[in-house]
């Protein structure tokens, strides 16, 4: 176990239920509406669809390039633009977390051939269907040569994302951690589940070794019987949201913002430096039986 | 400060060459290049099926894919728990996704694509059955993907924050890379010819590789892992930089990390695809950087291109082709890009070094050495 906390830097956020200007005022927007109560009172934003409210993010790229790209490629390429790519150095990694990727275009692509009957489909969509495709427009957009990987376990990204994060942040230098999924019909193919998937896009700086920020914590398996009395705030998923309401005091959610994202917890974790909350908290998202926790002190 | 070792302490392959690393090197050592149809679709090009894993509601071929290789070396590291497991695939459920679809549009069927589809199907399929995996994670970067496995599993192992990690990388074939990539005009329709002048594209291959890491093995190890590098191209979407720069980058970083010469390395197993454009640009990038003695192969000559799964595949392959002694070439292989450093014919040598390449789509490249005991 790290007994060091890892600081967030540069954070960024574009997407849905954002204005989408510029990203200190995306920022504003979200101090607004943790002091209009959405993030306390899980209040749902008026345009929450996240299908019918895909954003406009074409105007964060500036190259043709942007005529090719899904709204994944453009809303990671904007928030590692807007976040820490403004100061990234040649040696900072970059990890895209991840559940569906772009699970839209190879839809298109898998329903050209089976719907459509389509011997060949279209070169710009094969190419832009696999998972690192965020990462390989961004390193063209900026002539960049970093390190990248995307990591993806579907309704699992939650717990990837906690795994990884806790064996990397041990590795004493910065990386940069980005976040998001798209709305894609081909959600809709599955009649057994209808999770709210919502265009919401974050990028930051992790610095490991610091005196303040996160670390992450044992996970754990009894919610209710977990001594919370320590913590100033505790910021969660819906579903433990709903379970600690009563329990806990200063228990929020972003879930106005990020739906059922399965790699929500990535953006999660970035609230508190976002808003700057000074304090100690806990961030926590459930995977299957267990809640995955994080601790932040700032 | 002093880094951990990475051994290669038990591996295993699934390809068209066969199931298990006997088994492959029985057929590697054949020398032909073994086309299978995929029984279960009509693909229009020639491929490198495995059609040897019973069809089950319960699993996909994804899974059924990784359960043979970690049965096939259990022994190595069943008695151990807690450790990580590093997944790398592109394809995951997309096979059975396909399989379905039509009748999904339909909504004649219901069929839970959360939870078949996405890569941690596979995952769950083998926690279910082996509880010594509690943290896994899942790395997706196409064609390099099983090459970020070695790479991550190396950096943490080398610093000391896990003694030990299993590295699986599999893939299957599907319509939509079968045609995708033939959209791209890269799949041979003739079967692949890798690292040739008459090279007309890719041939695909289903495909998995197993590797068991651990600094401090109990028994005598396979082989060393003894650097890694990996960078982006930050050229285009889906073709190489021309002039290589990175990936020439990439591999002497490895080499540096290794604390070798170019001199050192005597086989490498290159990323080789048979595509125009990748050949062309490796084995400049190779001839430039290796102008000693040197042997370069494709492996996929045997296999195809197994795609997510193909780093760590060949590096199974080569690791086990290494120990036996021989480097192996198709026996029809003719008509060599470059007669200096690619052999024309199957030749005898042991190096102690190889070098392998892995790179893919958003420019995204792998070069791990190891060392062969």
């Amino acid at each position: 176990m790290n007994d060091k906390y890892s600081m967030i830097e540069d954070a960024s956020i574009v997407g849905s239920g954002l204005e989408n200007i510029e990203n200190i005022e995306n920022i504003e927007i979200i101090k607004k509406y943790f002091e209009n109560g959405y993030f306390k009172e899980n209040k749902k934003l008026p345009e929450s669809d996240g299908n019918k409210n895909a954003p406009d993010l074409s105007k964060y790229v500036n190259s043709p390039l942007k005529k090719r790209m899904s709204l994944l490629s453009m809303g990671i390429c904007a928030a590692l633009s807007l976040g820490p790519g403004r100061n990234l150095t040649p040696e900072e990694e970059i990890y895209l977390f991840t559940a569906f990727a772009e699970i839209d275009t190879t839809n298109k692509i898998i329903n050209s051939i089976k719907i459509e009957n389509s011997e060949l489909v279209s070169p710009t969509l094969f190419h832009n269907s696999v998972h690192n495709t965020p990462l390989g427009y961004f390193t063209i957009l900026h002539k960049l040569r970093n390190y990248c990987l995307a990591i993806s376990d579907g309704l699992d990204t939650g717990a990837s994302f906690a795994n990884f994060i806790k064996y990397r942040t041990l590795m004493k230098e910065p990386f940069i951690v980005a976040c998001g999924e798209e709305y894609s019909d081909f959600y809709k193919l599955d009649y057994s589940q209808k999770p709210d998937i919502r265009p919401v896009f974050c990028s930051y700086r992790v610095v490991p070794f610091c005196d303040k920020g996160f670390r992450h914590l044992e996970p754990l398996s009894d919610l209710l019987s977990y001594d919370f009395s320590g913590f100033d705030y505790v910021f969660a998923d819906k579903s433990t949201y709903s379970l600690l309401k009563e329990k806990v005091d200063n228990v929020y959610t972003e879930y106005f913002l990020t739906g059922d994202n399965p790699s929500s917890v990535a953006a999660r974790l970035s609230i508190p430096f976002i808003l700057g909350l000074k304090g100690k908290g806990a961030i926590i998202d459930k995977n299957d039986n267990k809640y995955l926790i994080f601790e932040v002190n700032l | 400060m002093k880094k951990n070792r990475v051994f290669v302490s038990a591996y295993s392959t699934v390809s068209a060459l066969g199931l298990g690393v006997d088994e492959t090197l029985i057929n590697l050592q054949k020398g032909k290049q073994l086309f299978t149809a995929d029984e279960d679709s009509d693909f229009s090009r020639p491929c490198f099926a495995v059609n040897r894993f019973e069809k089950s509601d319960d699993l996909t071929k994804s899974s059924s894919i990784c359960l043979f290789l970690l049965k096939d070396i259990e022994d190595s590291f069943k008695e151990y728990g807690d450790i990580p497991l590093f997944m790398a695939t592109s394809t995951g459920g997309i096979r059975e996704t396909e399989s379905v679809y039509k009748r999904l549009v339909d909504k004649s069927i219901s069929y839970p694509l959360f939870k078949r589809h996405f890569f941690n199907k596979t995952i769950n399929d083998v926690k279910a059955r082996y509880p010594n995996f509690n943290d896994s994670f899942t790395f997706s970067t196409a064609c390099s993907s099983s090459g970020h496995s070695i790479y991550q599993a190396y950096r943490m192992m080398r610093s000391g924050l896990i003694k030990r990690a299993v590295l699986i990388g599999y893939d299957t074939l599907s319509y939509t890379t079968m045609i995708g990539f033939d959209s791209l005009k890269l799949v041979s329709h003739t079967g692949t010819k890798p690292l040739t002048k008459s090279r007309d594209g890719l041939t695909l291959g289903d495909g998995g590789g197993i590797i068991f890491l651990e600094s401090e093995p109990k028994g005598e190890p396979l082989a060393e892992i003894i650097g890694v590098a990996s960078n982006s191209d930050g050229h285009h979407i889906s073709s190489p930089e021309p002039d290589g720069f990175s990936q020439k980058k990439c591999i002497n970083d490895a080499l540096e990390q290794a604390e070798l010469s170019a001199d050192d390395i005597k086989y490498i197993c290159a990323h080789g695809t048979g595509t125009l454009m990748n050949d062309e640009v490796e084995i400049n990038v190779l001839d430039s950087l290796f102008k000693g003695e040197v042997a370069v192969t494709s492996l996929k000559s045997f296999i195809g291109h197994t795609l997510g799964a193909s780093a760590i595949t060949e590096v199974v392959i080569s690791t086990a082709m290494l120990k036996s002694g021989k480097i192996y070439q198709p026996n029809d292989f003719a008509d060599s890009m470059n007669e200096r450093i690619i052999p024309s014919a199957s030749v005898d040598m042991r190096p102690k070094y190889f070098l392998k390449n892995s790179f893919g789509f958003g420019g995204n490249n792998v070069s791990a050495l190891f060392e062969v005991f």
